[in-house]
Formats: C-alpha cells, sequence, structure tokens
C-alpha cells in the first residue's frame, strides 16, 4: 500500500516538525505562552516549569490545570510547597469558582514529633478532594506517632487518583519539595528519576514545577531537566524601575519554539506573557 | 470563604513596608526577612512585635544570634516601651562539655522572661545549666512548651544562621525546618524568621520554599556613602511593591520611603545579585 503526503517524505527535523504540526495541541492556559511554543504542549508529557521564589511558577502550573477545567476535564494538583487551604485562600480570589474544582491531594508533611519514636510504615490514608471542599485550617499534626508519607505512599495516591478520576492533566508543585522533604541526599537521584518515570507512564500531561535560588545555575543538568519535554523558565531581575520577570523556552523537544526571553506580568486576575510589540511601545 | 487579598492584615509597625507589602503580612503565615549585617533586621523585628503589642496582642522574641540583653538596649534606644516583649532566649550559653543535655532537656530549661524582668535573670548562673545543643528539634520543642503556657500572635526568630551553619544535626535540616514551619502554621502566628542572603551558586534553601513571603533588606556603600535597602521578594497571594526602597533608621527606628527611589549607582549595585539574564 502507498500512501502519498502529496509532497516528499519528511525526514529527521522535517519528520518532527510535521508531526508536531499534525499532533493536537494542549493550550496551558497561560495568555502568551501558546504562541511561544507555536500552539502548545504535546500530550503525554512532562514539562518543568523552573524559576526562583515568588516568580510565579505555581500560578502557571494553575492556569494549566484551570485550563483543563474549561475544556471539561479532570485535573490533578499534587501540594508540596503550599497547605491547600493556603493556596485557596490565595488564589480563589484569581480564578474563582473554576479553581474549586481542581482536585488536590495534599502531600505535605506533618509536624515531627521529637518525644516520640516515629514508626516506620504505617500506611497513610490522604484523598484527593476538589479545592472546594478544603478545609479552611491546617490540620493538626496528629498527637499519635506520626505516620511516614513517602514517595512511595505518594505515588500510589496519585496512581490511584488518576485512574479513578479520569485525570488527564497533573501539576507537582513542587517536585523540589518532594526532594528535599522525602528524600535523603542519597536517594535523591535515583528516586527522582523513578518517580519522573513513574509520571511520564501514566500518560497524562503534567507540569511539575522546581524552586530555583535566585541566581539559577545556567544549563542545570538536573534529572528533572533531563527527564521533561520541555523546560520553562522564569526569572527575576533587578533594572533601574525595579524588579521584572521574565519567561523563556529552555527546551521543547519536537517542536519549534521562541528563544526570547519575555516579560511576564501577574495581575490579581493572573499571569500573562506581554507582548513584545506592546512592551515596546513602552520604552522599556 | 476568605479571600487572602481582601482578608484583614498584620501591619508591619513600619508604614512604607505596610504600603509596600499591599497592607502588611497575611496573619497566620511565617515569612523570611533576609538581610545583610546591620541592615536594619532586627530593628524591623522590634517594629513588628511592638505594634502588636499596640493591639493588645502576645508577643514572642526567641533570639538566637545575639544576647538578649543586646536586643533589649536597642530596643529601649529606640525609646520603644519594650517591657512586654517576652523573650525566649536560645542564645548559646557558654558550654559545659561535661553535661550535654537530652532535647528535652534543654526544652525544659528555656529561659523565658519579658524585657523588663530580664536583667535580673541574666545574672542566673549560666554554667550550672545543661548545655543546650543548638538544634532545630531543641528550638521546635522550646517553641512548644512555650505556645503550651501562653498563646501568642506574633513570633519573631532572629535568627536561624547560627542554627543552620552550626546546629547540631539531630534531623535533616529540610526535614527539621517543615517541622518548625508545620507548628508555626498550626498554631496561627504571624511570624518573622530572621535569615542571611544566600551566596550566589547556593542551592534553594527550603525556609525560602516553605515562607509565604521573602523580604530583603540590604545594607551597602556606594562611592563612600552608606545606604539601606528594603524590597519584597515574594509575597503569596498578595500584589507587592515591585520596586527597592530607601530604609532610614534613626533614634525611633526605621522608616521606609515608599514613594521614593534609590539613586540609579545603587539600585545597579543591588542589581548584581539579579542579573538580567
Ligand atoms: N493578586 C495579586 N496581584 C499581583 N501579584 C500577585 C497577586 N497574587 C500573587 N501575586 C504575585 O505572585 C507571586 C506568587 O506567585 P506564585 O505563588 O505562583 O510564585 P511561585 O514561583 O510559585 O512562588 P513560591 O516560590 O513561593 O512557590 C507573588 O510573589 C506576587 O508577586
Ligand atoms: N539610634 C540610631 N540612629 C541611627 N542608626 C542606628 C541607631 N541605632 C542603630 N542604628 C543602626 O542600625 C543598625 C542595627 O540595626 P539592626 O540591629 O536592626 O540590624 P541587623 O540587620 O539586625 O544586624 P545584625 O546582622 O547584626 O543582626 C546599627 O548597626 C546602626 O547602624
Ligand atoms: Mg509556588
Ligand atoms: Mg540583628
Amino acid at each position: 500500500m502507498t500512501v502519498s503526503l502529496g509532497r516528499a517524505i519528511p525526514t529527521g527535523n522535517q519528520l518532527e516538525d510535521v508531526m508536531s504540526q499534525i499532533i493536537p495541541r494542549i493550550a496551558t492556559g497561560t495568555p502568551g505562552l501558546d504562541k511561544m511554543i507555536k500552539g502548545g504542549l504535546l500530550p503525554g508529557s512532562i514539562y518543568t516549569i523552573a524559576g526562583p521564589p515568588g516568580s510565579g511558577k505555581t500560578i502557571l502550573a494553575v492556569q494549566f490545570l484551570i485550563e483543563g477545567v474549561k475544556r471539561g476535564e479532570n485535573v490533578l494538583l499534587v501540594a508540596l510547597d503550599e497547605h491547600p487551604c493556603e493556596m485557596h485562600e490565595n488564589l480563589l480570589p484569581m480564578f474563582g469558582e473554576d479553581f474549586d474544582r481542581i482536585l488536590v491531594l495534599d502531600g505535605m508533611l506533618e509536624m515531627k514529633s521529637y518525644e516520640k519514636t516515629p514508626l516506620r510504615d504505617v500506611s497513610i490514608t490522604r484523598h484527593a478532594e476538589a479545592f472546594g471542599k478544603v478545609f479552611p485550617e491546617i490540620p493538626r499534626s496528629s498527637d499519635m506517632i506520626n505516620p511516614e508519607l513517602t514517595v512511595s505512599a505518594i505515588q500510589e495516591m496519585i496512581k490511584v487518583i488518576v485512574r479513578n478520576e479520569s485525570i488527564s492533566r497533573v501539576v507537582i508543585d513542587s517536585v523540589t519539595s518532594l526532594k528535599m522533604f522525602m528524600m535523603t541526599a542519597n536517594e535523591r537521584i535515583s528516586f527522582l528519576q523513578s518517580f519522573l518515570r513513574f509520571l511520564s507512564d501514566l500518560s497524562v500531561t503534567s507540569m511539575v514545577t522546581i524552586q530555583e535560588s535566585d541566581f539559577p545555575t545556567v544549563g542545570a543538568t538536573d534529572i528533572e531537566y533531563i527527564m521533561s519535554r520541555g523546560v520553562i523558565r522564569l526569572y527575576r531581575w533587578l533594572q533601574n524601575d525595579g524588579f521584572v520577570i521574565g519567561i523563556s523556552i529552555d527546551k521543547f523537544r519536537g517542536s519549534d519554539h521562541d528563544e526570547n526571553i519575555n516579560r511576564i506580568k501577574i495581575t490579581p486576575i493572573g499571569l500573562q506573557v506581554l507582548d513584545k510589540t506592546r512592551r515596546a511601545d513602552r520604552g522599556r | 470563604m476568605t479571600s487572602a487579598g481582601k482578608r484583614r492584615r498584620a501591619s508591619t509597625g513600619i508604614e512604607g513596608l505596610d504600603k509596600m507589602l499591599d497592607g502588611g503580612l497575611i496573619p497566620g503565615r511565617t515569612y523570611i526577612l533576609m538581610g545583610d549585617h546591620g541592615s536594619g533586621k532586627s530593628t524591623l523585628c522590634g517594629h513588628f512585635l511592638m505594634e502588636g503589642i499596640k493591639r493588645g496582642e502576645e508577643v514572642l522574641y526567641v533570639t538566637i544570634d545575639a544576647p538578649p540583653s543586646d536586643i533589649s538596649t536597642s530596643f529601649i534606644g529606640y525609646g520603644w516601651d519594650a517591657g512586654k516583649i517576652t523573650i525566649l532566649n536560645a542564645h548559646p550559653r557558654v558550654r559545659d562539655y561535661k553535661a550535654r543535655g537530652s532535647l528535652i532537656e534543654v526544652a525544659a530549661q528555656r529561659s523565658v522572661s519579658t524585657i523588663s524582668e530580664m536583667s535580673d535573670k541574666e545574672k542566673g548562673n549560666n554554667q550550672a545549666l545543661v548545655s543546650p545543643d543548638l538544634s532545630l528539634p531543641s528550638l521546635q520543642l522550646m517553641l512548644q512548651k512555650e505556645f503550651e503556657s501562653k498563646a501568642y500572635d506574633r513570633l519573631v526568630i532572629d535568627s536561624i544562621l547560627s542554627l543552620r551553619m552550626l546546629g547540631a544535626e539531630e534531623v535533616q535540616w529540610e526535614i527539621g525546618i517543615n517541622s518548625i514551619f508545620r507548628l508555626l502554621a498550626e498554631e496561627g502566628l504571624t511570624t518573622i524568621i530572621v535569615s542571611d542572603i544566600p551566596k550566589q551558586y547556593d542551592n534553594i534553601r527550603p525556609e525560602f520554599i516553605l515562607s509565604r513571603g521573602i523580604i530583603r533588606m540590604n545594607r551597602l556603600v556606594v562611592a563612600g556613602k552608606t545606604y539601606r535597602a528594603i524590597s519584597a521578594q515574594k509575597m503569596r497571594g498578595s500584589g507587592h511593591d515591585d520596586q527597592v526602597r530607601p530604609v532610614k533608621i534613626t533614634s525611633h527606628g526605621i522608616t521606609v520611603e515608599a514613594s521614593k527611589v534609590l539613586p540609579p549607582e545603587v539600585v545597579t549595585q543591588l542589581a548584581m545579585s539579579f542579573p538580567k539574564p
């Protein structure tokens, strides 16, 4: 059987170009970002959002989930940096009731009780619930011996939730916390590699955030960058008129993308990539 | 349903800083104040606690890096009636190498006093006490014991620098930090934790990740003149000023000039820590 593509059979990079035109793209939900990646994310892969404190990683990742909610998809946020009840306070005013439809899994460790000997391998009973149902206060750490929340427990919970709730978009915020608080220094590389491998096998589109210092090592070779299909990086720098935030696409396998650093703005209604021409108009 | 943006704020006691933070800190949350030596960190914390006292709140100052007498001298020097600030002295005592205390012992012998009653207590024989090993677990236990005896509204921990550098490694730093942040959130205290400014290529620290906001103070000398500056690095759930503002320290404490800017050559020097990529 012969198939005519109507032109020469594409090879190499050309093939990837054609592929990326055929494969439907996933909208990121951040105004201006889809344009930087020529239409959106490729489905079923992991994307990394890296940036310093307060640069907008969480908001950008949540916008990706809100976009899914708007399209009627089921979406999951694994909260490891901020407790769900505080995220709710922070972000409900920004996103309104769509935010309440996001499923959230509380992945935060409880307080350590130094006076009691911790028991290992206590099974964890945490469930994902819609943000709209999150209790508005941080729950007290159990008076009982602390159950240990482990990476494998979190992994197992994600697996069950993704299957039972037909989740299509997942955010891990942040993978740095997962690494810091749930893995010892020796375990980090292998555990993280296996966690990301697990995530990519789930056939969901996921964004994982990475906490960087204000002075990030350029060309980081950490496993999380290597294992992502795309790396979106946020920067904050100081110029004479104050701090500004920028965004760049460090890599995006299988697609052409914008090579510039664009400015972004966070307002009470969310985060957006500013239009270059508008920026030029302002003479900044 | 509360909305972080519209909610009541905890005033920092410094008008210009409140303005930069869209009204102040969000109550019940833990913030990091990072800064250079002599930039005014402890003074800012003093304003924050005095503001609490003005509002009839219970406030606690945990001093680790400086002896309590330094703090009281400087607060009284600013003309503050600081008598109601409770000080928890976690300043390391002279080390007695023979008797090292267990965590529990260390927590039990914590020394708490208000600034007004402090002078007598300080004269106590320090060496008679078990040598406390400075560590995150012992700090947490001291705080837990203290919270059992009184419900506080505002807390300052000044600072975690020596804990980080010298603290006994009873527990992985990340885990210890997570646990203290969790304790403070469960207690619902509005907290400022003082920290140093990390070196350029330091990895991100867990306390920066877990903090709900970061305020940065700088002290720098440009062309022979000393400048002090303050900026908000992050404020979850809130807008904030994106400029660096001048800070003045006088005999009345700190003023933040929220509608002024620093000379361009000063901003240029500060910008070396935040280079344009
Ligand atoms: N209503 C708002 N108006 C303007 N800016 C806001 C508003 N809410 C939040 N921001 C900005 O967004 C930042 C927080 O964004 P976000 O939580 O996404 O950052 P992040 O990179 O995830 O930070 P972290 O390092 O704390 O995880 C705040 O520091 C603030 O500058
Ligand atoms: N009455 C005053 N008038 C003017 N400046 C003062 C006065 N009192 C103190 N200062 C200045 O404030 C500085 C101390 O500020 P503060 O102790 O708050 O700084 P800090 O950042 O906590 O310092 P450290 O890193 O040593 O703890 C002093 O070094 C001094 O320069
Ligand atoms: Mg975040
Ligand atoms: Mg000080």
